[in-house]
């Protein structure tokens, strides 16, 4: 066994911590006098952008000038836009000069460019809510633009510059991005770029640029994570714009309602990926195009896998605009063209002659409610999901057909008192037809 | 041969980890067989063969991590204030380290790729892990003492070491991000024991390196610690009900050196030399040892029965565990965090040479 240690006095191992802590303290004074040597650079060897140089000591004294720097290099292609929201409340966004008389901004639902910020009369070329993006037209004399980023590249771990609108222009600070990724988004045609940053930093509409001057995207905020459209993909937006304004506000729609494609109805419908069309409104633009039971696939060359997708995208489609629907019915594909409508107006087209509502006879007890079309007369009369009609005016226990006959053949004005069993209790509702 | 020529030949003899019997340090053996293998020397292992490594490299620090989970759960028997004192000498270690290195850095203005603040904080917690020395009944109280200690104060450093992963890997929400691990590594724990408690034989065998492949995997895609997802799954097999801790602990035999070997390979093949790499590794090297001094002195006084120097003393070998979270770092900031690696990589094997210095002599064996 070997010897235990021999006990060592109180006073000795104060002693010895104290000579401790002294030396470690005087080595720390001592040391801290040493510089680290600055690297020299050789004349021969290719000098990295000064900024890039500068980005890996980001001292506040060193970062301050290399914002100072990157200000003078991209302000003058970024605008201030003054917007007004619905309320009369006014904002500012910066608007990064893709080309020279074209810029792009982020606005918010129901927000409207007025004169304001550096510009005086800016005009809307289009503008899409259900991306929030919109490509403005400017007419201040200043020609700069700024340079998208092209490389693959994902933008991280490092300093970025980030660049909000005030009332007196464009300001900038430097913001640390750790992780990076790509984030696929079915309302664009190409992956965002989310950036995790702390909550807030990058706000909606603020425009990020690398240290070396070039533009990264356009921020849609998002919390700890905030998502980018990337540079180049807001210059091809820019390009594809008409050269007059075109505003659409609107979301598009097609008539359609759709469900995930579950395991059991892959098998049954013969498609591997898709969403199912559970219903297609009657008097909906999709009438006679698709059918229950079919699976969409892509949506204009886009690969639909969600109904979150499915949605997002026909919103994002421009009321009037064509939209071509690649499908699968009974195994077999078909490639159909749907004129997008405003949204909320697929259920109330010329062609809407039903009560608005699918419904199903229950032997012995009435017509049961499947499903009620938003917008229908149905809805506006309040029927809900699971109700069930009891009594059609005068006719006891009508059934599915009887309800749709009745409404069918009904003149315009005209009006139905439905007893309906909703759970336990009896609701007298209205039916009419416009 | 003279005293100084026992300890020098010592220098070869040393402590091992992981609970190894003491036969060479292994630190001192292949870091530098790494550095020799590695591109910047002989180019036996391009920087291609190390990116594949990678893989392998988290599974190894998930497989630390359940080393450390289990002998954390299995120690319920030692007095709680013995885990007491190694947390608090763990965080004695980690105040001093990074406050001296916080001075520095701002005081040298070393170009780093990372705030200063999370480097110093990083160097502070790799250099708070000790070397397990292995303690038999034989052994006298203080030995026994010192070596439970030097194995429990790995918890808190890898506990802290997932939220600073977090930070490097650039999460906002760091000790959300943290605790999200500790839960995949207590699922995945909860998992294994029921596959393990209704299985045996080979299949047993596949089950367990299973769930070591998925603890580093998750941790891995998360882009946080395997370490901490380890140790969480190595906690709850080693406090659930039956003999799911000797049966993990059983397999993992068969590989815990061959996967110490690769992971100690690996990082001196990694070893990238720079100017702020060699300007971390003295004040590393140096504030650790105080540290420990520091640190241990606190600690006996927690846990009597060993004298205050002699603990510090014991604590001065450093583990591996420092290392394999440096490698973790490097992982999610490949060259930010290439200084970082150098300094604990060549500290390591400085603070070994210390240790043999200043070891109490009934330790030398």
């Amino acid at each position: 066994m070997p010897p235990e240690p021999r006990p060592a006095t109180g006073r000795r191992e104060t002693r010895l911590l104290l000579i401790t802590i002294v030396l470690s303290v005087g080595m720390l004074l001592l040391l801290a006098r040493f510089r680290f040597p600055a690297q020299v650079e050789s004349p021969a060897a290719p000098v990295p952008p000064p900024l890039e140089r500068l980005a890996a000591r980001a001292t506040y004294d060193e970062l301050a000038s290399i914002m100072t720097d990157l200000e003078r290099r991209v302000a003058p292609a970024v605008a201030t836009i003054e917007l007004e929201s619905t309320s009369g409340a006014t904002a500012f966004a910066a608007a990064p000069r893709v080309s020279s008389d074209r810029a792009v901004v982020v606005l918010g639902d129901g927000q409207r460019v007025v004169p304001g910020g550096t510009e005086s009369s800016p005009v809307i070329l289009s503008r899409d809510d259900s991306r929030g993006i919109a490509i403005v037209q400017l007419s201040s004399a200043l020609t700069d633009v700024v340079t998208p980023r092209t490389a693959t590249d994902r933008p991280g771990p490092r300093y970025v510059g980030v660049i909000q609108a005030t009332s007196e222009g464009p300001v900038i600070r430097p913001l640390y991005v750790g992780r990076t990724d790509r984030v696929g988004d079915p309302r664009w045609p190409s992956s965002l770029v989310a950036l995790s940053t702390p909550a807030g930093t990058v706000p909606r509409g603020a425009a990020v640029f690398a240290l070396d001057g070039l533009f990264i995207g356009l921020s849609l905020g998002g919390g700890d994570t905030a998502r980018l459209v990337p540079a180049t993909l807001l210059a091809s937006l820019a390009r594809a714009a008409p050269g007059q304004a075109a505003v659409h506000t609107a979301r598009g729609d097609v008539g359609v309602r759709v469900q995930a494609l579950s395991p059991a109805l892959s098998r049954a419908t013969g498609a591997s990926a898709g969403v199912v069309v559970s219903a297609v409104v009657p008097g909906g633009p999709a009438v006679g195009s698709l059918e229950s039971g079919d699976v969409v696939q892509t949506i204009d060359g886009t690969n639909i896998t969600t109904e979150a997708g499915f949605r997002q995208t026909i919103e994002s489609r421009v009321p009037g605009q064509d939209v071509a629907i690649h499908a699968i019915r009974r195994g077999a594909p078909i490639d159909v063209s749907v004129k997008a409508v405003e949204a909320g107006t697929a259920a109330q087209g010329p062609a809407a002659t039903g009560p608005g509502m699918t419904l199903r006879t229950v032997a012995g007890l009435g017509a049961e409610v499947i499903a009620v079309d938003p917008g229908g007369p149905a809805a506006r009369a309040g029927f809900q999901q699971g109700d069930v009609l009891v009594k059609l005016n005068a006719t006891d226990r009508p059934s599915a057909a009887t309800v749709e006959r009745a409404f069918s053949r009904g003149a315009a004005g005209d009006s139905w008192l439905v007893t309906v069993q909703r759970g336990v209790q009896f609701v007298v509702l209205a039916l009419e037809k416009r | 041969m003279t005293g100084t020529g026992t300890r020098l030949a010592a220098t070869f003899r040393t402590r091992a980890a992981l609970g190894l019997r003491p036969v060479t340090a292994p630190i001192m053996v292949f870091v530098p067989i790494g550095i020799l293998l590695g591109p910047s020397a002989s180019g036996i292992l391009p920087p291609g063969a190390l990116a594949h490594l990678d893989v392998v490299i988290s599974i190894a620090l998930a497989t630390l991590g359940v080393f450390i989970g289990i002998a954390a759960g299995t120690r319920t028997t030692v007095p709680r204030r013995l885990f007491a004192a190694a947390t608090v000498e763990a965080t004695v270690t980690i105040l001093v380290v990074t406050f001296a290195l916080l001075v520095l850095l701002r005081a040298w203005r070393v170009p780093l790729l990372m705030p200063v603040g999370l480097v110093a904080v990083a160097l502070g917690i790799c250099a708070s892990s000790s070397a397990a020395i292995a303690a038999s009944a034989a052994d006298g109280a203080v030995r026994r003492i010192a070596s439970q200690v030097a194995d429990l104060d790995d918890v808190l450093p890898i506990l802290a070491g997932g939220v600073v992963l977090s930070l490097a890997a650039g999460s906002t929400a760091a000790a959300t991000s943290a605790a999200a691990t500790v839960l995949v590594g207590l699922a995945i724990g909860g998992c294994g024991w029921l596959l393990f408690e209704r299985s045996e034989g080979a299949e047993r065998g596949v089950f367990v390196f299973g769930a070591l492949t998925l603890l580093g995997g998750a941790a891995a895609y998360l882009a946080q610690s395997p370490l901490l997802t380890g140790m969480a799954a190595g906690w709850v097999w080693a406090v659930s009900p039956g003999g799911t801790d000797r049966v993990v602990t059983g397999e993992l035999r068969k590989v815990q050196h061959p996967l110490v070997v690769l992971l100690l390979v690996t990082a001196g093949a990694g070893l990238t030399w720079s100017p702020a790499g060699l300007w971390l590794f003295a004040p590393y090297v140096l504030f650790r040892f105080g540290g420990k001094i520091v640190g241990g002195w606190t600690a006996s006084r927690i846990a009597p029965g060993v004298a205050p120097s002699d603990l510090g003393s014991y604590l001065i070998p450093p583990g591996v565990i420092g290392i394999a979270f440096a490698l973790n770092l490097q992982q999610v900031a490949p060259e930010a965090m290439d200084p970082i690696v150098f300094a604990v990589a060549a500290g390591a094997i400085a603070c070994e040479i210390l240790g043999l210095l200043v070891v109490p002599p009934a330790v030398v064996p």
